[in-house]
């Protein structure tokens, strides 16, 4: 449950990064973060859906019906020229403020362990 | 229309735009059902109709949620709190009805006795109930009004802020026609409706007086506030408003005075310079002068054998810092008089009875504390319109802005219009009885004598029109959200 005051800022990341590899749906792309992360996060729908459709009012991703296996409908998302050079320009910001966090975090835990 | 995720009003969404969400959530539900079982499922659909979580989903979708509530009929819920607010605005409109009707009754009734020469004529009817009344359906009336008003805003923001500014909007609309409908009523009777004298309540418990109500509302608005675990929070704003309300033109101990001084004097001058008034025994200047007080001061006993008189001051103002802030308007307090009297004319004055003097409901001061939300809705609305549509593009948004500007001018004139910069908004406590906005007072008051203020008014509902037109013909959502009949088969 901690998880997710820490997932909210970084739930539209991890969405660009799923879409990065293709196209993909909501429950998709939630099974692929829970995957990619080892079942350590976990996100509901109510957290995923309204960064998705914010996402694509700000033109980053498209997204178009299909029907599914289960002969459901179902919204897919693709990446716009648009995302990719968000996607591009996050990832790079996003390691290296990971990187500069971990190094405070480790620092200061070597500190006061010493 | 059947869904498990509720009705579109529920969410404040077009049915369009939320049957498309439904699609994609039970796509998700019947895939989290498939891989993790159907309690699982079960969970995750009771998370997504939690109001919150509603509220969340359906946040992105702005655009949507103001052309959804702007074209749709009200709920049952919108028409009781529509009633609501009607009904509060039909007690408003009585209660200034009624002060109009107490201070023209004073104002006629000093010009009748100005005319026959007498000040012995009674009123014809008790103003004091009538009074009372105005006093307490204003203090109620505003209190609810603003409770209610507030309480409405509250659940369409729980909707989201897409539903709040809709109803931002279409309030600011119904609020301007009922406002101007007022002003053209009420309008015509303001002139001569401002009259300063007030009676004493003779009969009234000397307990009973405006800080005691207030402490009682106040304490009475947070038991209830408390006690319902902040669940009724709208009725304990409603009660502690109508503490305050009361309060300002409640009833006050004051001191009521009688004045015993000669009837004609001469001044003197003392050894040590200063001038000192002596009794004027001239029998006829005596009876000249006798004559012309009781001509024109009210309660006035004259003892011409012993060149006595005695004025009982019934209709001066209480000694309290709101009325002491009617300098303008009022005569001076008892205790000015007092010194005056003494310095003048060597007066003995007595202290009487301690008395509780009449509450006071300003006329038009209910529908002029109506009037505030119109400019203070009328710039949220505007603004936020604006923020909206020109999401679209910088030339949506240039053009917008220039028309929304013009209608917040149009707005807001009305109740600045011929003021003083100084004087655009009455903070001292004289605003809680009469109107935080002079402008609209002086609107109210002239309106009936001048056809420039007319046209003002005529650009107030032009303006609150706007957004409505605006909204209709441009706010469209752009997404055709459904799901097309044949889809490609997704990997």
């Amino acid at each position: 449950m901690a998880h997710s005051e820490y997932l909210a800022g970084v739930l539209r990341v991890l969405i660009l990064s799923e879409l990065s590899r293709g196209e993909g749906y909501g429950y998709g792309i939630a099974k692929g973060i829970a995957r990619a992360s080892g079942d350590e996060l976990t996100v509901r729908p109510e957290s995923l859906y309204p960064v998705l459709h914010r996402m694509e009012e700000e033109g980053l991703v498209k997204a178009r019906w299909k029907t599914a296996q289960t002969g459901r409908p179902r919204k897919v998302y693709t990446l716009t020229p648009k995302g990719k050079r968000r996607w591009d320009k996050a990832q790079r910001e996003f390691k290296a403020l990971s990187a500069a966090a971990l190094k405070v975090i480790d620092t200061n835990a070597a500190e006061s362990a010493s | 229309m059947s869904m498990w995720i509720g009705q579109p009003e529920d969410w404040g969404l077009s049915p369009t735009k939320l049957q498309a969400l439904q699609a994609e959530l039970d796509d998700h539900l019947n895939c989290l059902q498939t891989d993790e079982g159907i309690p699982a499922a079960d969970q995750a659909r009771a998370a997504i109709t939690k109001p919150d979580n509603r509220r969340r989903l359906a946040g992105p979708h702005l655009t949507d949620q103001v052309y959804a509530t702007l074209h749709r009929l009200p709920t049952r819920q919108e028409w009781r709190e529509l009633i609501f607010l009607l009904a509060c605005f039909g007690v408003i409109l009585l209660s200034d009805w009624l002060a109009i009707q107490v201070n023209r009754g004073w104002f006629d009734l000093s010009m009748e006795r100005y005319h026959a020469g007498s000040q012995a004529i009674p009123p014809p009817v008790s103003w004091a109930g009538l009074q009372v009344a105005a006093w307490l359906l204003m203090a109620v009336g505003r209190a609810a009004f603003f409770a209610g008003f507030a309480y409405t805003l509250w659940r369409a923001w729980k909707l989201g802020w897409g539903v709040l500014l809709a109803r931002i909007l279409q309030l600011k609309l119904i609020h301007t026609v009922l406002v101007v409908a007022a002003l053209l009523c009420l309008g015509p009777r303001m002139y001569n409706a401002y009259y300063d004298g007030y009676g004493y309540l003779l009969n009234w418990p000397q307990w009973l007086t405006a800080p005691v109500l207030l402490a009682v509302g106040l304490a009475a608005a947070i038991a209830v506030y408390l006690a319902s675990r902040r669940r009724a929070w709208a009725w304990s704003l409603a009660v502690a408003l109508t503490a305050v309300f009361l309060y300002v033109g409640g009833p006050l101990v004051a001191v009521q005075m009688q004045s015993h001084q000669s009837i004609s004097y001469l001044p003197v001058r003392a050894a040590d310079g200063s001038t000192q008034f002596v009794p004027n025994n001239d029998s006829a200047e005596i009876l000249e002068r006798a004559a012309y007080c009781e001509r024109w001061l009210p309660d006035v006993e004259c003892d011409v054998a012993n060149n006595q008189m005695t004025i009982t001051y019934h209709d001066i103002q209480p000694m309290a810092g709101v009325y002491a802030d009617r300098g303008r308007l009022s005569p001076p307090s008892p205790e000015d008089q007092l010194r005056q009297q003494r310095k003048v004319d060597r007066t003995e004055m007595a202290t009487g009875n301690l008395a509780i003097a009449g509450p006071e409901a300003a006329p038009g001061g209910g529908v002029g504390w109506l009037s505030l939300p119109i400019p203070v809705l009328g710039l949220i609305g505007l603004i936020g319109l604006v923020l909206i549509m020109g999401r679209r593009g910088p030339a949506e948004f240039a053009t917008y802005s220039a028309i929304c500007v013009l209608a917040i001018i149009a707005t807001i004139l009305p109740f600045f219009a011929g003021q003083p910069i100084s004087h655009l908004m009455e903070l001292s406590p004289l605003a809680m009885l009469h109107t935080p906005l002079p402008g609209f007072e002086t609107l109210l008051t002239y309106i009936a004598l001048d056809w420039d203020w007319i046209s003002l008014v005529g650009g107030l509902v032009l303006s609150a029109g706007l957004p409505w037109l605006l909204a209709a013909w441009f706010l469209k959502p752009t997404q055709a959200e459904l799901p097309p009949a044949d889809l490609d088969v997704a990997e």
